[in-house]
């Protein structure tokens, strides 16, 4: 496995406080969607859960969003920023890391381009991070799970493409992994 | 993969996932019955019917809770304790939900310590002696006895 660079490592310390502290901006916009669907969540998350998907989808290095899962869930747990998941929150920033470790991963073996990589690992990123959610916190059931699942992954998948667009933007400052 | 190909893959995968949020918020409004403006759905032990706020015999409470951050609050507001609109029935749990299907579960023996608060048009859960605010429902839309 390659060693990640200083540089490497820099993007990844960004990506993971840009993913934290970027969430409370969009809150009122994303409250705003949920509110309207009577759903706990799910805009906000996909929207930070983007910032990881820069790192880890123009970075490509195995365990990586995992990784970076877990530094969020401990600056979380240090600045009391747990919400309603309590002492239970680190389980919801790092089943979203392994999930789109394992995407990452799916996608490099299928050699798919970077906006569809970016894509799909959002999206389903987005989709653990509910799915983990709902289990600790929310116990939802039926369709209004079925929406707040699909509600995720939709904005998920704009989001990815949202990070797509930084990974190409960044392009002359980061280096692409070798199947772009 | 060709690049053409990919981008037919992202244009129908976004349309058909649009299409799924649709489907799912059509059938979850459509399970949602129309109620009364500002009441709350109460269904103890299968049988259905309103809360109105406005028609409740509000007294005084007043307690002290933590709030989400561990910081404690106190309270002097109007409500009705969970007792007196559930009454002297034998049951396990209250599953007390709020319009985002946020729930909290309140158990027999608390009803005297579990309040609604009303301010406006907004009804609050409280539960005095909670560590934590987990139990603080904002917005109940829903009380289910079982």
């Amino acid at each position: 496995m390659k060693k990640a660079s200083l540089k490497e490592l820099l993007i990844y310390a960004l990506c993971c406080d840009l993913g934290i502290f970027c969430k409370t901006l969009i809150s009122p916009l994303s409250n705003t969607i949920t509110g309207f669907l009577h759903i706990p969540g799910g805009v906000g998350t996909s929207f930070s859960l983007m910032f990881l998907t820069v790192a880890c989808v123009g970075f490509p290095h195995l365990g990586a969003s995992t990784l970076m899962g877990f530094i969020q869930a401990m600056i979380v747990l240090f600045l009391g920023r747990t919400g309603s998941m309590g002492a239970l929150a680190p389980i919801g920033y790092i089943i979203p890391g392994m999930a789109m470790d394992l995407v990452c991963l799916f996608c490099r073996k299928c050699r798919m381009d970077v906006p569809l990589t970016a894509m799909l690992a959002n999206m389903c990123a987005s989709a653990a991070a509910c799915l983990s959610a709902n289990m600790i916190v929310f116990g939802l059931r039926g369709t209004v799970l079925m929406l707040y699942l699909s509600t995720a992954m939709f904005f998920g998948a704009v989001c990815g493409l949202f990070a797509s667009v930084l990974i190409h933007r960044l392009r002359p400052f980061i280096r692409i992994g070798r199947n772009q | 993969m060709d690049k053409k190909k990919q981008i037919k893959i992202i244009v129908i995968s976004l349309l058909a996932l649009l299409l799924a949020m649709g489907t799912n918020a059509m059938l979850h409004f459509g399970e949602k019955k129309k109620a009364p403006e500002g009441a709350i759905a109460l269904n103890i032990q299968g049988k259905e019917s309103w809360l109105v706020p406005a028609e409740l015999e509000l007294q005084d409470v007043t307690g002290t809770v933590v709030n989400g951050k561990g910081e404690e609050k106190n309270i002097d507001e109007k409500g009705i304790s969970l007792h007196e609109i559930v009454g002297d029935i034998d049951f396990e749990q209250i599953e007390v939900k709020a319009d985002d299907e946020y729930s909290a579960l309140v158990f027999h023996d608390e009803t005297d310590i579990a309040y609604l608060l009303v301010k406006e048009d907004t009804v609050t859960l409280v539960v005095f002696g909670d560590l934590n605010s987990k139990r603080n429902v904002k917005g109940v839309a829903s009380i289910e006895v079982k």
